[in-house]
């Protein structure tokens, strides 16, 4: 499993890597959102959460895609 | 160009307010983007630190760039040195006044004729009329990129520790994951690119395009072997090469900000022009 991670991971170029860390950046970001929403309501409401985690997922995916089309045509790889 | 974004707000406003709240928006906001636009050189200049070349010292790079911005039809640069280790040269300025900077290791290390080939480089910039746009782009883009130092000073001031330990790292390496690629879609959304251009002009304007070749592969090769410090990367599309490096994971954001061609390929370039009087 990890090999094929590594794999895949290795296959990506520079800028791809960047996006990817991107990404995860911007999931990590939920994760904290979703923490002070749960503060917020004094409980964990699922549908409230779940709302938001797909809204914000969809957007990112909707950003990060926009992002590759964009790099993939002017970016310069080393 | 960059008052698009107030359009909706001015829009709100006149939904909100009615009309006087929108013409008011309006005028505000035109107010805001004349002013950003004829402050952002000055911002720049703050940022890095340069201060103007005295013309005793240097009257070399004066007659120069006098000289060339006279033949190329140009405003001639005010030129201004700034501390780096990189030895990079950028133009910054609205369409009407620019300042051309030149770093400290410029000025050390190349000989007089390979830096007087890059202040060619950057009049010919200057004579494409891209200076300006990119000028702004870099003073947004880079106010973006420099929150993951402001992150890394955050986190150092509360308590995760020391600039290299990792926790700061870790967390100004995750800001920089969200605030890079804003920054660099801004860059590749509005800045102007005009590197291949710039370099042909330069190298009719010189009697020997080989100099301007053998300048930017010495400042290519410098930066590639040397630590050469930080620069920001919202500001990498100004310079006259590449200053950004991607060699270790911290540093693979830089990789989104990559909009010039390699100095490889502009040195092959430059070496088959042929000069016009041949």
């Amino acid at each position: 499993m990890f090999s094929v991670i590594t794999e895949v991971y290795n296959a990506l170029k520079q800028w791809q890597k960047a996006l990817l860390f991107s990404f995860i950046s911007y999931g990590m970001l939920l994760f904290f959102i979703i923490v002070a929403i749960t503060f917020i309501l004094r409980d964990f409401n699922f549908l409230v959460v779940a709302g938001l985690t797909f809204v914000y997922t969809a957007g990112l995916v909707i950003f990060t895609l926009i992002a590759r089309r964009l790099f993939s045509r002017r970016l310069v790889e080393e | 160009m960059f008052a698009i974004p107030l359009i909706p707000f001015a829009l709100i406003a006149f939904y909100l307010g009615g009309m006087t709240a929108g013409i008011v928006m309006v005028l505000a906001g035109s107010v805001i983007s004349l002013s950003v636009y004829r402050m952002s050189p000055e911002l720049l200049l703050r940022w890095y630190g340069a201060r103007k070349l005295s013309g005793d010292s240097y009257d070399y790079i004066y007659s120069h760039l006098s000289e060339l911005s006279t033949k190329l039809n140009v405003p001639c640069p005010v030129p201004c040195m700034f501390d780096s280790a990189a030895p990079i040269t950028l133009t910054v300025g609205t369409d009407k006044k620019h300042y051309l900077l030149v770093s400290g290791s410029a000025m050390d290390m190349l000989d007089r004729d390979e830096l007087r080939s890059l202040l060619t480089l950057e009049i010919a910039k200057i004579s494409k009329r891209t200076v300006a746009v990119n000028t702004i782009v870099a003073l947004f883009a880079g106010a973006i990129a420099s929150l993951s130092t402001v992150a890394l000073w955050i986190a150092m001031l509360t308590g995760f520790g020391q600039e290299n330990d990792p926790s700061p790292r870790f967390i100004s390496f995750l800001v920089m994951g969200m605030v890079s690629l804003p920054s660099a879609l801004l860059v590749h959304l509005f800045s102007v690119d005009s590197t291949r251009e710039a370099d042909c002009l330069a190298a009719e304007a010189m009697e020997d395009a080989g100099i301007l070749a053998k300048a930017l592969e010495r400042s290519g090769t410098f930066i590639k072997l040397h630590v050469t410090g930080g620069l920001n990367p919202g500001h990498a599309h100004l310079f006259s090469v590449n200053p950004l490096k991607t060699n270790t994971l911290f540093d693979v954001y830089s990789s989104m900000f990559l909009t010039k061609p390699a100095v490889e390929q502009r040195v092959m370039y430059l070496e088959n022009v042929k000069p016009v009087s041949q």
